[in-house]
């Protein structure tokens, strides 16, 4: 669980997160939504410990253990991040990039972990490819395999489905599923409707700096002009998903 | 008398030439690179204004012609300080001090190139600040400086010619000396022409021996 007191992240005079005050569950899919620019990536980087808030606190509950933003301990790999660019390391290939943290973490038996990730991600065809050499679709499926192979608890990823066509956001939506199962927490930032109309288990609606924690039944009754825009748009009810009045 | 002949008849004088021409070149890339890296390390712990004025320092250097600070640091600062260095450890100091300054230059720019991305990645995937550092900071920092870094080398091996007119026997001067004896202007500087050709060409070899095995195009294909 995720406990932000009044959180202020500035970059220069432009605020970009604004007295945060919530609490975000680490245990569900939790979709984070907002116009672009509305501070959605900032908030991901403030829960991935990336950057701390410039006032307040970000403070993490992980399984009995505490982390907080002011202290020098990092959740990291319990806590890992994949990015919307998935920042695979160019210099290696593939393989070695699932290679690295495992390796370097002192990890046990990296080569079955890399293995079966391998196969659960359908990556044989491409592993010994280097990160330039294979297609949008398939580095992310590579960052997200990257993520899996160190069995974190919380993954944090920004806009996955950007750039992606429809069989391969269907393709990570069943990697995303599969880390559900095996009870890893996610936080997914996107602009995806069908995406968290389908796998949303809370949301947080970043609406300039504003953050707000929500559940999927309330989503629709929020008081902001994003949210209006996208029920309109959508033709999805979001405010009445699983009251029993669809 | 061909260049061939004449680079035949004084082999050894050249062989010698070379050598101290060689000698020059390979501590000065020695030294500056690792002092390079040590500045730049240094910069990330002291901060900006330890780096501001060192780039002002670089660039100031950078500007000055390198012969009028060989012959600075030959003539009026051993006076000044009152010692006497031979000609060969001056012009070794007054390469390295050029060279460590390019060199920290083309390190600090390849650093600040490097998407800060790869390094956060790098953390949140559990890797400790000098894992970062050795397995993805530095090989995409080689990769991304190598070119730049070749082209500075040859600067220098190019500049070295300067140390004769401190009298530093290296290639140059050997080629005068037979020249006043011999007369033969043409066929002696083609000569030399030659030999800096060899050796820039043997150092260009190495240099792309090195390119092919650690650069590599990332761009997307």
């Amino acid at each position: 669980m995720y406990i932000l007191r009044e959180v202020e992240r500035t970059y220069g005079a432009c605020v970009v997160i604004r007295d945060a005050a919530c609490s975000i569950p680490t245990d569900r899919l939790v979709v984070v939504m907002g116009p672009s620019g509305s501070g959605k990536s900032t908030l991901l980087r403030l829960l991935g410990f990336l950057e701390a808030p410039v006032r307040g606190v970000v403070s993490l509950l992980l399984n009995g253990d505490e982390f907080d933003s002011r202290r020098r301990a990092r959740p990291w790999p319990r806590v890992t991040c994949v990015f919307q660019q998935q920042f695979l390391w160019p210099h290696l290939t593939l393989r070695e990039n699932l290679m690295l943290p495992l390796r370097a973490g002192g990890h046990e038996e990296p080569e079955a972990r890399v293995a079966h990730a391998i196969e659960l991600f359908g990556m044989a065809e491409f592993i010994s490819r280097y990160p330039n050499e294979v297609s949008g679709g398939q580095a992310q499926r590579v960052a997200l395999a990257r993520a899996f192979v160190l069995r974190p608890e919380v993954v944090l990823i920004d806009e996955p489905h950007s750039g992606l066509d429809l069989e391969q956001q269907s393709v990570l939506n069943d990697h995303f599923l599969a880390l559900r199962e095996k009870g890893t927490g996610l936080i997914v930032v996107t602009h995806s409707i069908e995406f968290a109309r389908r796998y949303a288990e809370g949301f947080v609606l970043v609406e300039g700096g504003v953050v707000t924690v929500s559940s999927p039944q309330a989503f629709g009754d929020l008081d902001s002009d994003y949210v209006r825009r996208v029920v309109r748009h959508s033709g999805w009810d979001l405010g009445r998903r699983g009251s029993g009045d669809e | 008398m061909s260049a061939f002949e004449v680079l035949w008849r004084y082999r050894q004088a050249f062989l010698a030439g070379m050598l101290t021409t060689a000698e020059l070149l390979v501590i000065s890339a020695i030294t500056s690179t690792i002092a390079a890296i040590a500045l730049e390390w240094l910069c990330g712990a002291a901060g900006q204004s330890f780096r501001r004025k060192l780039d002002g320092l670089a660039f100031g250097i950078a500007a000055i012609p390198a012969l009028v600070l060989l012959f600075w640091f030959h003539y009026p600062a051993q006076a000044i300080i009152g010692v006497a260095v031979e000609p060969f450890w001056t012009a070794l100091f007054t390469l390295t001090l050029l060279n460590t300054l390019a060199v920290y230059r083309i390190v600090a720019d390849a650093l600040r190139d490097l998407p800060q991305q790869f390094v956060s990645t790098g953390l949140v995937c559990g890797l400790s600040e000098w894992q970062v550092a050795r397995f993805i900071k530095a090989p995409l920092v080689v990769r991304a400086a190598l070119p730049r870094w070749i082209d500075q080398q040859v600067v220098i091996l190019q500049t070295s010619v300067f140390a004769s007119l401190i009298s530093v026997e290296e290639t140059f001067r050997v080629a005068q000396r037979i020249n006043s004896r011999v007369y033969e202007p043409v066929t002696i500087y083609t000569a030399v022409a030659i030999l800096f050709l060899l050796t820039a060409g043997t150092a260009m070899y190495g240099a792309r021996q090195l390119r092919r095995k650690y650069y590599r195009d990332f761009s997307e294909r």
